[in-house]
């Protein structure tokens, strides 16, 4: 068993708030949702404040394939990724490290993905308050006004919403995923289902990406192509990405997406 | 640097573009809610601009400010492109070539569709699933090298691009858009799909995990182990078969990914119950 100090919660409740959608402090979005908040960044960021780099990172990728291309056009936010990478991935780590499977923690991060989104929902809606200040400051002429109604009202709420729940589920969540294993042992038909669903569900994302990048269903073949080498030859990720990068230096030299015509033909060539 | 025309010509200089796409570049969605997104992140990345270029006139700074305040919401990081576009028509305006508001509002409306759809598209639908793959791979055994790629690899080539479209969106203007949607830039996204589609196969191949427990038990001879029989057809076959179902129910069925998550939950119940799995 693993115990988690109110030190260790406070940081890993820290990180969630800086990797949170919206927040500037860590290189804005980039920083904060496209990079802190991806399972296999917050997995090793886990991994170090508990002491467990190993399982943390094993954990946090097995998330991330479930989430790999998770897009959340207009604030949309079909799963709260940012509790699935911290509240999700920590009780992720608490459990493999109390015996249960890297399988089953992907199964309950993703449920906590699903709960999540109540926090981003409430954020969305609770910044209009912050909003009409910032109009009126803007019809005043305030800079400082608006900057502290942009920046540091919007963001002081945000921390609450981000800092308390991740807080308060890891640092309870070292017995909670204590008890959970000793009522359901490893051979229990419920861990067996998560076991088995956590194995299956990085098929979705998968599947979501799948969707993105392929516009006629003969495209499936690279997809395919991919698989099969990995699967049946054994080659490394690595290998892989060599092979892809020369079918699309191929396709990128040896391809014409539309005609081009007379007119712009001087920008064609600076681009290239 | 031109010392010529800078008595009556305002300029911006580079500090100022500077701090302005910076403001844009971490604050975009700081204040976001549902109702105004991103119209005050562009606001608060215009004050440099503003502050410089119509500085002392207050009237003109709040008509400014209200006109970068109108509802706005693209990918913010290929998006900076639009802030430099409109830092250079604020410097053309203020010099006093007439562009109304409307004129400036109707480029933003008009560009942030299309680049949220290129956008979004691009830079999580592909270039992120693309070096996550990646950094997957060199993860193996819990090893930190793959968290490490990903940082470093997104965060240095996604704040250069971002830089790189905000300057030429100043120096080019609306032209700067051809970058973002012509032939060339067209090509190389479909030669990145390409890629992200050959590496995605491969980490479906690795972690996607189906297994049945079937057997045959044909009495004398030792029983008939129906996942080893379905691996002899196909490596992995089942993890492959479940991939295309999810995308057959979103790709034909339009499913959203929460109820094949849903069937998903259903058909590992079903199956353990059955000592399928």
């Amino acid at each position: 068993m693993m115990e988690v100090s109110i030190l260790q919660a406070g940081i890993i409740a820290v990180l969630a708030y800086l990797g949170s959608l919206s927040v500037p402090w860590f290189l804005g979005l980039s920083g904060g949702w496209y990079t802190l908040t991806r399972p296999i960044v917050s997995g090793l960021l886990i991994g170090l404040v508990l002491g467990d780099v190993q399982t943390g990172v094993l954990v946090g990728v097995a998330v991330q394939v479930v989430y790999i291309a998770l897009v959340t056009p207009g604030g949309q936010m079909p799963q709260d990724l940012n509790s699935a990478a911290y509240i999700g991935v920590t009780l992720g780590v608490l459990a493999v490290r109390a015996g249960s499977s890297v399988q089953s923690a992907v199964a309950v991060a993703t449920a906590v993905g699903a709960v999540g989104t109540i926090f981003h929902n409430f954020m969305m809606v609770t910044n209009s308050f912050w909003n009409h200040r910032a109009i009126k400051n803007i019809n005043e002429g305030d800079y400082k006004g608006l900057v502290f109604n942009h920046y540091i009202g919007p963001q002081a709420v945000q921390f609450l919403y981000r800092f308390i729940p991740t807080f308060t589920v890891v640092y309870f969540g070292s017995n909670l995923a204590t008890n959970i294993i000793a009522y359901f042992p490893v051979d229990s038909f419920v861990m067996r289902t998560l076991t088995a669903l956590g194995g299956m569900l990085p098929a979705v994302g998968v599947a979501i990406l799948l969707r993105q990048v392929t516009k006629k269903d003969i495209d499936l073949i690279q997809f395919l192509l991919g698989f099969t080498l990995v699967a049946a030859m054994g080659i490394n990720m690595i290998s892989l990405a060599i092979i892809g990068s020369f079918f699309a230096i191929l396709h990128f030299r040896y391809t014409n997406v539309k005609p081009v015509f007379s007119g712009n033909s001087v920008e064609e060539e600076e681009e290239l | 640097m031109e010392v010529k025309a800078a008595e009556t010509a305002k300029k911006l200089d580079k500090t100022t573009l500077r701090k302005s796409w910076w403001s844009w570049y971490v604050g975009n969605l700081s204040s976001m809610s549902f109702e105004w997104l991103e119209s005050f992140g562009f606001a608060v990345s215009m004050i440099p601009v503003i502050k410089k270029l119509y500085g002392g006139n207050k009237e003109e700074e709040i008509k400014a400010l209200k006109r970068h305040s109108v509802f706005y919401n693209t990918e913010p990081q290929l998006g900076a492109a639009v802030n430099g576009i409109m830092c250079g028509m604020e410097e053309e305006r203020a010099n006093g070539v007439a562009i109304d508001d409307e004129v400036m509002n109707g480029i933003k409306v008009g560009l942030m569709g299309p680049l949220a759809g290129i956008g979004d598209a691009m830079i999580p639908g592909m270039y992120i699933p693309l070096l996550l793959s990646i950094a997957i791979g060199l993860s193996q055994g819990g090893s930190a090298l793959g968290p490490l790629f990903y940082i470093v690899s997104y965060l240095t080539t996604i704040t250069a691009l971002s830089y790189f479209v905000f300057f030429k969106g100043y120096e080019l203007g609306t032209k700067s858009v051809e970058l973002i949607v012509g032939e060339a830039a067209q090509r190389a996204r479909e030669a990145f799909n390409l890629l992200g589609s050959i590496v995605v196969g491969g980490v479906a191949a690795s972690y996607v995990n189906l297994q049945t427990a079937l057997s045959i038990n044909t009495g004398a001879e030792k029983e008939i182990v129906i996942n080893e029989v379905l691996n002899g057809i196909f490596p992995k076959v089942l993890p492959l078969l479940l991939v295309i179902f999810c995308w057959s129910l979103m790709a034909k069925k339009k499913m959203s990914p929460i109820k094949v998550m849903g069937i998903l939950v259903l058909l590992a119940i079903i199956g353990v119950a059955l000592n399928f799995f």
